[in-house]
C-alpha cells in the first residue's frame, strides 16, 4: 500500500515530467495501434477479395496443372467429389472450373482470353464475380457468356452480340463454340476485366470433349483461420493424382506482400520503440539521481534492496500504465469512427488501382487483441529494462555518499 | 554493572585509493555501554560522521572490527546489517531526510511497515509517538510543509518508533535554531532517560555536548579525549 | 587580448562542455537516442530512396523507356491502325539537342499465339535490335540466338511461355494478329531464342520480333511508338515539355504515367521520407525536453545567484542552448556515421526473392539497395538544429523569468 501511494505522489511531484513522458508512451502506443489497425484492416478484405475474385480458399487440382496448366490435366470423377467435399466440415461452398485459352473473334477483331467453365449456381456462393455485373443477367442458358467490361469494350461487343471462341480441344482437334453475349462485369481489377469470359460448365465440357471432369474445385470455408485442418481432411478424399492449395499457395504475391508488409512495418514500429523506451530511460536516471538521498535515507532505515527496487520499479509501471491507457482510449476512440465510416481509398488517391489488390472503395481498420496489445507490451519490456538499469545505480554508491548527497 | 552494547576494537577508515588516500579514522578503541548519551565532538573533517557511520553499520571499517550485542557486523551480510539497522537502530540526520512525498504520520508509518506491523497497530504506535512528542496537529500535514524544528522532531518519532536499542543522530542541530536546538536536546535527553534508549550524537555544538553524559574528542581520525559529563 | 564577444561564446561553451560532462550518465542515454533515431531516420530513408530509384530504373529499362510517344488513340486501343510514320531524321533532327542515351522505334500490339497444342495471348513487339541498347533486351540472357536485325522474320520469346507452349527452338508457331485493314492474319516464326527475366509476367506474355519484317506482315510502314531514354536517372527538368512541343501531333507519356500505381508509389515516398522523419523527431523531442527541462531545474541555484548579483541570466540560458546544440550535433555525427556503416553492412541490398511474386506485383527490384539521396540528408541536419533550439528554448526561457529569490530559497 505505501508502495503504491509513494510511487504515485512521487511521479506527481515532477508533474512536467511524468507529463512528458506519459505523452511519448502515449504517443507511440496511438501510432503504432493505429497502423496495426490499418494494416489489420486491409489484409482481411484483401485476402477475402483475393480468394473471392481468383483462388477461393482452397482449390482442387490434377497434381501437375498449377506448374503447366494442360488441357488434359483434369480432376476425374468431379460430381462425386463436390458431393463429398460438402459432408466435411468448415466447408461452406464449392464450385467446379474448367478453363482454357481461347481466342475470341468478331468481325474485325481478335483477342486472346481466358474461357472459364463455371456452374452459375455454385459460382454465386464462391465467387463475387457474379454479383459484379453491371449489365444483363449471368449466365442464364446454355449458350450465355459473361465477360468483363474491358474485353466486351476491347472487342466492341454489347448484350445479344455472338462472340466466336476458337482453340483446340482436348483431342487435339479445334474446339469452336459461338455464344451469346448476355451479361458484363466490373470487377475493378483490370487483369480480371479484360480477360475473362464465362461460360456454362457443361457448354464447356462438350466443346472441349472433357465429359464429367474438371480443371479446378473451388472450396470456401467458414472459417479461414482453420484452413489447415480442413485442407487435411480433403487431402484423404482425394482422387489419385489430385492435390489441394491453399490460397497462399496458389496466390503468392498477396500473402508475400502481407509478409514483406509486415515486416517492413515491424521495423518501423521497433525503432520508434526504442526510440521511445530511450527517452524514458533518461527520465529514469534523472529521477533516481535526483532521489540519490531519499534512496540513502530508506536503506539507511532499513528497507531492503528489493524492496526498494520494487518501490521504483512500481513508479515506471504506473507511467507505462498511464501512458498505454491514454494511448489505447485514443486509439479506440479515433477508431470508432474510422471502423465505422471507414476511409475511401479515393481521399488517399489510391481508389484508381486498389482493384488490383483486390481492395474495397472503403478500408475499416480493425481492432483486435493483438493490435491493442502489441505497442503496450513492446513498452513495458522496455520500460521495465531500462528501469532495472537505471535502478542499479541506487545500490552502486555507497550508503554513506548517498546520505549525505547534495542535488 | 553495566552492559557494553557496542564495541569498536582498533578501527580504522581509509577512503580511496593509494594516491588519494585519505585517513578518515585510525585505531580507535572504545565501547558504548547501554543507556549511555554520548556525543562524539570535533572540528569538522575530524571523522565524526565517518565514527558515527561505522557504529551504526552504515559503513564498514577498513581495518577493526564493530561488535553490536557481542556480535561482529563485519561477518554480517547485507541483508542482516539491513535488518540490524531496521529492528535495533535508530536513526536522526543533519538535513532531518523524510520523504517529502508523505505526511508526517506516513513517514512514522513507513518504519512500522517495514518492520511489518499490522495497520492497526502502525495506526497506534504512530499517534503515540507523534503525541508524545507534541506533533499530534502536524500529522497530516506532509513532510515538506514543516519547519525544521518540527520536521526534527517527525525524524525522532521516525527513529523511535521502531523501539530501538540505539540511536544515532548526525548533526542533528546543524540545521535548527537555538530554541529548536535546545528544545531538540531535551527531547533527547528525555528519550535517554525516561524511555533507556542509548543514544550516540555527532556534533560540533557545546549546546548538545553540555546534554550529553559522555564526550568523545575527536581529531584528525583519532580520539583525543573521552570524557564523562556530570 | 580575445574578442570579448568571442571569450563570452567560448565561455559559454566551456561552461556547457563541463555542465554535459557533470550529468555524462544521462546525456550519454540522450546521445544515444538521437544517434538511434537519426540512424533510424536516416538508414530507413535511403531504403525507401533505393526502392523509389530502383522502380524508376525498372520501369524505364523495361521497355518504356523515360518517355514514349504515341499516336493519340494508340493506348486505349493498341493496334497497328493506330500508329505513327517512322521518319528517322526527323527524329534525329528533333532529338539531337536533348541529352538522351538513345531512341528506339517498336510495334507493339496484342496477338494470339498458337503451338502445335496451346494457344496464349501476347504482346508482340516489333524491333530493330540496334536501337534497343537503351532497354534491357540488349542484357537479356539468351539461349539459342537473339534477332540479328530489324529484318530477322523468326521470334524470341519467353522461357515460361516455350513452357507453357511445349515448343522448343527452331520449331515454328503461329502468331495470330490484325493488319493494317484489321484483318486477322495468321503468321509463322521460326523461334530463334529464349530469353530468361527476373519477370515472370515478361517470360510469359513479351515476344519479339524484327520490326522490318513485322511491318512486311502487316502492310504497313508505321511504327506505335517511340521510346527515349535520357543519360539521366530520371528525365531532366524542361525535357517533358520539349519534347511534347517537338512532337504536338503525338501523345507523349513519361514513366510515371504507364502505370497508375507506379505513379502513385513513386510520389507517396516523397510524402513518406518526411513523414517518418516527424514521428521520429516527435518521438525525440519529449526525451529531449525533459532533459533540457531538468537541466535547468538543476541551476536553480546558480540562476538566481546570477540575478541576485546583477549577472544577465541569458547566459544560463546560452548555456542550455548550447548544451542542447552539443549534443544533437554529437548525434548527428553519430548518427551518420553509424548510418553509414549500416548502409555498408547492407551495402549489397537486401535480398527479397523471398517474396519474389509480391515484390514484382509492386513494382519492385528483387533486391533493394539503399540510395542516399543528399537533400534528405540536409533536411536530416536541419531539422536536428531546429529541434535542439525547440527542445532547450522553452526551459531556458523558464529559467530566464525565474525570480531570484525564490530560485536562492529552492
Amino acid at each position: 500500500m505505501f508502495t503504491l501511494t509513494i510511487a504515485w505522489r512521487n511521479l506527481w511531484r515532477n508533474k512536467r515530467r511524468t507529463i512528458l513522458t506519459c505523452s511519448a508512451i502515449a504517443f507511440a502506443t496511438v501510432l503504432i495501434q493505429l497502423g496495426m489497425s490499418f494494416q489489420v484492416g486491409s489484409y482481411g478484405p484483401m485476402i477475402e477479395g483475393a480468394t473471392r475474385f481468383g483462388s477461393g480458399h482452397l482449390q482442387i487440382q490434377h497434381q501437375d496443372y498449377k506448374d503447366e496448366p494442360k488441357l488434359e490435366r483434369t480432376i476425374p470423377n468431379s460430381k462425386y467429389l463436390l458431393t463429398n467435399l460438402t459432408i466435411i466440415p468448415n466447408v461452406t461452398a464449392v464450385a467446379p472450373r474448367s478453363e482454357s485459352f481461347a481466342l475470341l473473334n468478331n468481325e474485325e477483331k481478335s483477342y486472346g482470353a481466358m474461357i472459364i467453365g463455371v456452374d452459375a449456381l455454385s459460382e454465386f456462393e464462391v465467387s463475387y464475380l457474379p454479383r459484379n455485373i453491371s449489365e444483363g443477367e449471368y449466365l442464364p442458358t446454355s449458350d450465355s457468356a459473361y465477360t468483363g467490361t474491358i474485353l466486351a469494350k476491347n472487342l466492341g461487343l454489347k448484350l445479344g452480340d455472338e462472340i466466336v471462341l476458337l482453340s483446340h480441344d482436348n483431342l487435339g482437334g479445334i474446339a469452336a463454340s459461338v455464344p451469346i453475349l448476355t451479361g458484363i462485369f466490373t470487377s475493378g481489377n483490370d487483369q480480371l476485366d479484360r480477360s475473362l469470359v464465362q461460360i456454362p460448365i457443361e457448354t464447356f465440357n462438350d466443346i472441349y470433349q472433357l465429359e464429367d471432369d474438371v480443371h479446378r474445385i473451388v472450396i470456401m470455408v467458414e472459417n479461414p483461420l482453420d484452413l489447415d485442418s480442413t485442407k487435411k481432411m480433403i487431402g484423404r478424399i482425394l482422387p489419385p493424382s489430385t492435390r489441394v492449395y491453399d490460397w497462399r499457395e496458389l496466390m503468392p504475391e498477396i500473402s508475400q506482400n502481407i509478409r514483406l508488409d509486415k515486416i517492413s512495418n515491424g521495423i518501423i514500429y521497433g525503432t520508434l520503440t526504442i526510440i521511445v523506451v530511450l527517452s524514458i530511460a533518461n527520465t529514469f536516471v534523472m529521477s533516481i539521481f535526483e532521489r540519490t538521498r531519499e534512496f540513502g535515507t530508506l536503506r539507511a532505515l532499513g528497507m531492503k534492496n528489493f524492496a526498494l527496487f520494487r518501490m521504483f520499479l512500481t513508479e515506471s509501471i504506473i507511467l507505462w500504465l498511464l501512458g498505454v491507457s491514454i494511448g489505447i482510449t485514443v486509439t479506440i476512440l479515433g477508431n470508432v469512427p474510422l471502423a465505422h465510416y471507414g476511409i475511401a481509398l479515393s481521399s488517399l488517391g489510391v481508389d484508381q488501382f486498389a482493384g488490383q489488390f483486390y481492395l474495397p472503395d472503403r478500408l475499416h481498420p480493425h481492432i483486435d487483441i493483438n493490435v491493442l496489445l502489441v505497442a503496450p507490451l513492446a513498452l513495458g519490456v522496455g520500460i521495465c529494462t531500462t528501469s532495472m538499469f537505471a535502478a542499479a545505480r541506487m545500490y552502486r554508491i555507497s550508503l554513506t555518499k548517498a546520505l549525505r548527497f547534495k542535488e | 554493572m553495566a552492559t557494553e552494547i557496542l564495541t569498536l576494537t582498533n578501527v580504522s577508515r581509509i577512503y580511496g585509493k593509494e594516491a588519494t588516500k585519505v585517513l578518515a579514522l585510525t585505531d580507535v578503541s572504545l565501547s558504548i555501554t547501554k543507556g549511555e548519551f554520548v556525543s562524539i565532538v570535533g572540528p569538522s573533517g575530524c571523522g565524526k560522521s565517518t565514527l558515527l557511520n561505522l557504529m551504526g553499520a552504515l559503513d564498514q571499517p577498513t581495518r577493526g572490527a564493530v561488535h553490536f550485542d557481542g556480535n561482529s557486523l563485519g561477518e554480517m551480510s547485507r541483508g542482516e546489517l539491513t535488518d540490524l539497522r531496521l529492528q535495533k537502530f535508530g536513526f536522526v540526520f543533519q538535513a532531518f531526510n523524510l520523504l517529502p512525498v508523505l505526511t508526517a504520520a506516513e513517514n512514522v508509518q513507513f518504519v512500522l511497515q517495514l518492520l511489518g506491523f499490522s495497520r492497526r497497530e502502525r495506526q497506534s504506535k504512530t499517534t503515540e509517538v507523534l503525541d508524545a512528542l507534541g506533533l499530534a496537529d502536524v500529522a497530516d500535514r506532509p513532510a515538506t510543509e514543516l519547519s525544521g524544528g518540527q520536521q526534527q522532531r517527525v525524524a525522532i518519532a521516525r527513529a523511535l518508533v521502531g523501539e530501538p536499542v540505539l540511536l544515532f543522530a548526525d548533526e542533528p542541530s546543524a540545521n535548527l535554531d537555538s530554541t529548536a536546538t535546545r528544545e531538540l536536546c531535551e527531547l533527547l535527553r528525555q528519550i535517554n532517560t525516561d524511555r533507556g534508549i542509548t543514544i550516540v550524537t555527532a556534533t560540533h555544538d557545546p549546546l548538545v555536548m553540555g546534554y550529553t553524559n559522555r564526550s568523545i574528542s575527536l581529531e584528525d581520525g583519532r580520539v583525543v579525549e573521552d570524557k564523562s559529563n556530570p | 587580448m580575445k574578442h570579448p564577444l568571442l571569450s563570452r561564446v567560448s565561455l559559454i561553451y566551456s561552461l556547457s562542455v563541463r555542465n554535459l560532462w557533470r550529468q555524462r550518465r544521462r546525456n550519454t542515454i540522450l546521445l544515444v537516442s538521437v544517434i538511434c533515431a537519426i540512424t533510424g531516420v536516416v538508414v530507413l530513408n535511403s531504403l525507401i530512396r533505393g526502392m523509389q530509384l530502383q522502380m524508376v530504373d525498372q520501369v524505364v529499362y523495361n521497355l518504356n523507356g523515360h518517355i514514349t510517344l504515341h499516336a493519340p488513340d494508340y493506348r486505349s486501343d493498341p493496334a497497328i491502325t493506330r500508329a505513327f510514320i517512322e521518319d528517322s531524321n526527323e527524329f534525329e533532327r528533333k532529338l539531337e539537342s536533348l541529352n538522351l542515351a538513345g531512341w528506339a522505334t517498336r510495334i507493339k500490339i496484342p496477338a494470339v499465339v498458337m503451338s502445335e497444342r496451346e494457344t496464349r495471348g501476347v504482346q508482340i513487339v516489333g524491333i530493330d535490335p540496334v536501337q534497343e541498347h537503351i532497354s534491357i533486351v540488349a542484357d537479356l540472357p539468351i539461349e539459342g540466338t537473339f534477332l540479328v536485325d530489324s529484318a530477322d522474320n523468326r521470334i524470341v520469346l519467353g522461357r515460361a511461355l516455350l513452357t507453357q507452349l511445349r515448343t522448343k527452338i527452331g520449331h515454328r508457331i503461329v502468331l495470330v494478329m490484325q493488319d493494317i485493314n484489321s484483318k486477322s492474319i495468321e503468321v509463322g516464326f521460326q523461334i530463334a531464342g529464349v530469353y530468361d527475366s527476373d519477370s515472370e509476367g515478361m517470360e510469359k506474355h513479351v515476344v519479339f520480333v524484327g520490326k522490318d519484317a513485322l511491318q512486311q506482315f502487316l502492310g504497313s510502314e508505321s511504327i506505335t511508338e517511340l521510346s527515349l531514354r535520357f543519360n539521366t536517372r530520371l528525365i531532366p527538368p524542361n525535357g517533358l515539355e520539349t519534347i511534347s512541343h517537338a512532337f504536338p501531333n503525338l501523345e507523349v507519356v513519361d514513366w510515371k504515367n504507364i502505370d497508375p500505381i507506379l505513379a502513385f508509389m513513386y510520389e507517396s515516398v516523397n510524402a513518406m521520407v518526411y513523414v517518418w522523419l516527424a514521428i521520429v523527431f516527435t518521438a525525440l523531442v519529449f526525451g529531449l525536453m525533459n532533459s533540457f527541462i531538468t537541466a535547468v531545474l538543476e541551476r536553480t541555484q546558480e540562476i538566481g545567484l546570477c540575478k541576485s548579483m546583477g549577472m544577465k541570466s541569458s547566459l544560463v540560458l546560452y548555456q542550455v542552448v548550447t548544451e542542447s546544440l552539443i549534443i544533437m550535433f554529437l548525434g548527428l555525427i553519430g548518427g551518420l556515421l553509424l548510418s553509414w556503416g549500416v548502409l555498408q553492412l547492407l551495402g549489397d541490398g537486401i535480398d527479397l526473392s523471398a517474396f519474389a511474386a509480391g515484390v514484382e506485383m509492386l513494382n519492385l527490384a528483387p533486391k533493394i539497395r539503399p540510395a542516399i539521396v543528399w537533400q534528405d540528408i540536409n533536411i536530416v541536419i536541419v531539422a536536428t538544429v531546429f529541434l535542439a533550439l525547440v527542445a532547450s528554448l522553452y526551459p531556458a526561457i523558464r529559467a530566464v523569468r525565474l525570480d531570484p529569490l525564490v530560485a536562492l530559497r529552492d
